[in-house]
């Protein structure tokens, strides 16, 4: 290991100041949980969602790498890879929201709504708190077990290599029924008379794109010197931001879909989820969400030349993120807040997620390099 | 009288070998009129020397004009020429018009894009083609990449060339011709 890739891989989690924020976000975040259990445990969710999303969706890029025989994204696979592995901090977070906050979280979970909810009470045979917790611990061990499987490499073997493909195959399809069930759980459920058949589809289109700027993001960031084990040409720059401008496109259309259906069909079951997101300052922040994460990569994205500008994507791509953060917000915090406020718990459990994040990715991209 | 340009057709077994090949064959001074491979190969545009290509103009053109028939069309059925009340909402409910403004968009975007492939590569029944005169090779559709080499002047040295050829592991050399 050079000095150059340390220069490139470390820094950021090892510094104290890092560190110092870490623990202060967790701080925060504990005093939080202790003061307004509501505010302090949705915090958690969306930290710990966000985070989940994120290492799924790099996951789910180096898979359909591995199955499609794709070589073009060879020169910065360690990327997905390293970022699939820090699975294990968002999947502790969500752990620790669904041992701790279940009941403050969701209604199905406080017998004495159930008991006035004819609706809940037929639901009960799926959304009972035993079943809900085998069925987040099993996804959310099969989701840890599977990431292990496809990027762990024995010391000697070739660390940058791509998954194997039949590892990955079983991967895609074991993903899919992981983000579907468990997008109906953990946030459908926060609403939990409500339903959309569209929730599923939407959870992954969010955590692919997702997965895709945070590569992008890291990538370009990475590739920095020539010792370093991420190298980005201009094809795989172009070829990132296709795919990024691809899926927020694909996200966009999901997100409009599930809302036009239920805004022409007007059926008084399906529209409160919507009423509640276009109700006081929420509506602001709803449709800020498709400017953020559809309108600005479309429109800076179209040409080509701003694909192959790694200043330009990786800049694009950071807004992506921010975008995507504010989607898993929005499909978290009004279920439990009438008006928005200031998300500073969300905020410092998402940071100290990402920054636990960041420091076991480090570590895995140092094993590389 | 029909003049012919003579032009050699030089198979290869891979991809990587073609974009190779297409390098060497123009820093040899020699004429690369196509390439036809199976499917679109990465880096062939730059290694044939062609210029930045402009169909996403045509395209985006395309999408533009459909964005605005479609949705326009649309407002002005709904809100102008026969107001209808549907479901309570107002005459001029944008959600509604998504889906086929955006399928409209789609739609001419995509003709315009094929349009310009037929005009570009004189495909209209009225235009002399870019094709050789001689069937393309029938592997081209599998597994074969062949680069089409023009003799560009008298400098040209078949012994030469057919020395390139196999420096650079071509599996076949044949000759095309094409009117010009």
């Amino acid at each position: 290991m050079n000095n150059a890739t340390m220069a490139a891989t470390s820094g950021w989690a090892e510094r104290p100041l890092s560190k110092l924020a870490g623990a202060l976000c967790l701080l925060v975040l504990v005093i939080g949980i202790l003061l307004r259990p509501e505010a302090g445990w949705s915090g958690l969710l969306i930290g710990g969602f966000f985070g989940l999303t994120l290492a799924l969706g790099a996951s789910l890029f180096a898979a359909i790498n591995a199955v499609s025989g794709a070589r073009w994204s060879a020169p910065f696979a360690v990327v997905p890879s390293a970022l699939g592995r820090t699975l294990i901090v968002p999947a502790l977070a969500l752990a620790v929201t669904f041992l701790g906050g279940l009941s403050v979280l969701y209604p199905w979970a406080q017998p004495a709504v159930v008991e006035g909810s004819h609706l809940l009470q037929e639901k009960t045979a799926w959304l009972n708190v035993p079943f809900f917790l085998a069925r987040a611990g099993i996804i959310l061990l099969v989701l840890l077990a599977m990431t292990h499987s496809l990027f762990h490499r024995p010391a000697s073997g070739n660390a940058a290599a791509l998954p194997r493909p039949p590892a990955a195959a079983v991967f895609l399809v074991v993903f899919a029924v992981a983000i579907t069930v468990g997008s109906w759980d953990w946030l459908m459920s926060l609403e939990p008379e409500w339903f959309s058949t569209m929730y599923g589809v939407y959870s992954f289109a969010g955590a692919f794109v997702g997965g895709i700027a945070a590569i992008t993001v890291l990538s370009i960031r990475l590739s920095g010197s020539h010792a370093s084990p991420v190298q980005l040409g201009e094809r795989q720059l172009h070829d990132l931001g296709s795919l990024l401008f691809g899926f927020s496109v694909f996200w966009a259309y999901i997100w409009f879909c599930q809302y036009m259906l239920i805004w022409y069909a007007n059926i008084p079951e399906e529209t409160p989820y919507y009423a509640r997101r276009l109700s006081y300052s929420w509506s602001m922040l709803f449709w800020l969400n498709p400017v953020v994460n559809f309108v600005v990569p479309f429109v800076v994205l179209l040409s080509s030349r701003a694909k192959r500008n790694p200043q330009v994507l990786m800049e694009v791509a950071g807004v992506v993120l921010a975008g995507r953060w504010l989607d898993t917000y929005l499909m978290v915090a009004p279920a439990l807040a009438r008006y928005p406020e200031f998300p500073v718990y969300a905020l410092a459990a998402t940071g100290a997620v990402l920054l636990g994040m960041l420091a076991i990715g480090q570590r895995h991209l140092r094993a590389v390099g | 009288m029909v003049e012919r340009e003579r032009i050699h057709s030089v198979a290869f077994d891979s991809p990587e070998g073609a974009v190779e090949a297409a390098h060497l064959f123009r820093a040899h001074g020699l004429e690369i009129r196509d390439v036809h491979t199976p499917f679109a190969v990465h880096g062939m545009d730059e290694a044939m020397g062609l210029r930045e290509t402009r169909l996403p103009m045509a395209t985006l053109f395309g999408g533009v004009l459909g964005c605005c028939l479609g949705f326009g069309f649309q407002a002005w059925t709904h809100a102008v020429d026969w107001p209808l009340n549907i479901g309570g909402k107002t005459n001029l409910a944008w959600p509604a018009l998504v889906p086929i403004g955006f399928e409209v968009t789609v739609l001419l975007a995509a003709l315009a894009t094929v349009a310009a492939l037929f005009v570009r590569g004189r495909l209209l029944p009225s235009l002399t083609g870019r094709m050789p005169t001689t069937q393309p090779h029938a592997r081209v559709t599998d597994d074969r990449f062949v680069v089409l080499v023009a003799e560009r002047d008298g400098s040209f040295s078949p012994a030469r060339f057919h020395k390139l050829c196999e420096r650079l592991g071509a599996s076949e050399v044949l000759d095309a011709w094409r009117v010009s």
